[in-house]
């Protein structure tokens, strides 16, 4: 299983809702919600595990889940730390236009590495 | 020694249970009329939406209500699963593309409690593949 330590990864930049400890590499199709972070100014990246694809999800949103800005499929818990470096980095960069990204509706698809 | 129910996996404590909110799960105000959200919860993620009657504070007051040993159905990886259902037995959400009084509380080591509608028959899949015995104590109280 990966460690996390999600307040490390946001330093400073935002507060972790929930998460366990840690991530293993695959779970149960139960285990749909994994970890939420909410970062400033009302955006939000979510962690869940879609058991049909057997890929975790993670959601980049603002104010709202129905207003997503950007969705990362990962197979695995190391492709999910960096996608959420990458949304909270790509979230610090357009801070000053988030209205331009919050008014943007397209949604999109990212392909991990 | 580790002490049960005090300790998780990793020799931490377990904290007082505090609310984290449902950002992900709260109702869609003045959006897709319901029938729409509930088909929603069938596709793409499967996203489980709770009822747009339900306010933040009622879903607040439902997900910590169960925070016990009579609700816990297994304790895994650091989280542990409750259930729970709606106090008159109406409609809390949905699920897998159907109506639902039943919901299940996630408790993070740490104290988050997070929660989600879930459907009556993935209750009863996950307590007969983690607990057995309260599946039987849940069909008892919720014979349909």
């Amino acid at each position: 299983m990966t460690h996390i330590d999600w307040t490390g990864i946001l330093a400073g930049r935002g507060t972790v809702d929930f998460s366990s400890l840690e991530i293993p590499e695959s779970r149960d199709e139960f285990e749909t919600d994994v970890a939420q972070l909410s970062l400033h100014r009302g955006f939000f990246i979510d962690v869940g595990w879609n058991s049909d694809t057997a890929r975790y999800v993670v959601t980049l949103f603002r104010d709202t889940f129905e207003n997503a800005l950007a969705e990362v499929e990962c197979s695995t818990p190391s492709d999910v730390v960096e996608a959420v470096r990458q949304l909270i980095d790509a979230t610090d960069r357009t801070v000053q236009s988030a209205s331009s990204l919050h008014t943007n509706s397209s949604k999109f698809q990212f392909q991990d590495a | 020694m580790r002490r049960r129910g005090k300790f998780g996996m990793s020799g931490l404590p377990w904290q007082d249970p505090i609310w984290a909110g449902c950002e992900k799960h709260k109702p869609i105000r003045n959006g897709p009329r319901w029938p729409i959200v509930r088909a929603g919860t069938n596709q793409g993620n499967k996203v489980a939406k709770y009822h747009e009657d339900m306010t933040l504070d009622e879903i607040e007051e439902l997900e910590m209500s169960f925070i016990d040993s009579d609700h816990l159905i297994y304790e895994r990886r650091g989280v542990r699963y409750y259930y729970g259902n709606s106090f008159g037995g109406g409609v809390v959400g949905a699920s897998y593309g159907e109506d639902t009084s039943f919901i299940v509380i996630q408790r993070y080591q740490a104290g988050h409690v997070h929660g989600y509608p879930e459907t009556r028959q993935r209750l009863i899949d996950r307590m007969r593949k983690y607990n057995p015995e309260l599946l039987v104590k849940f069909l008892e109280r919720f014979p349909s």
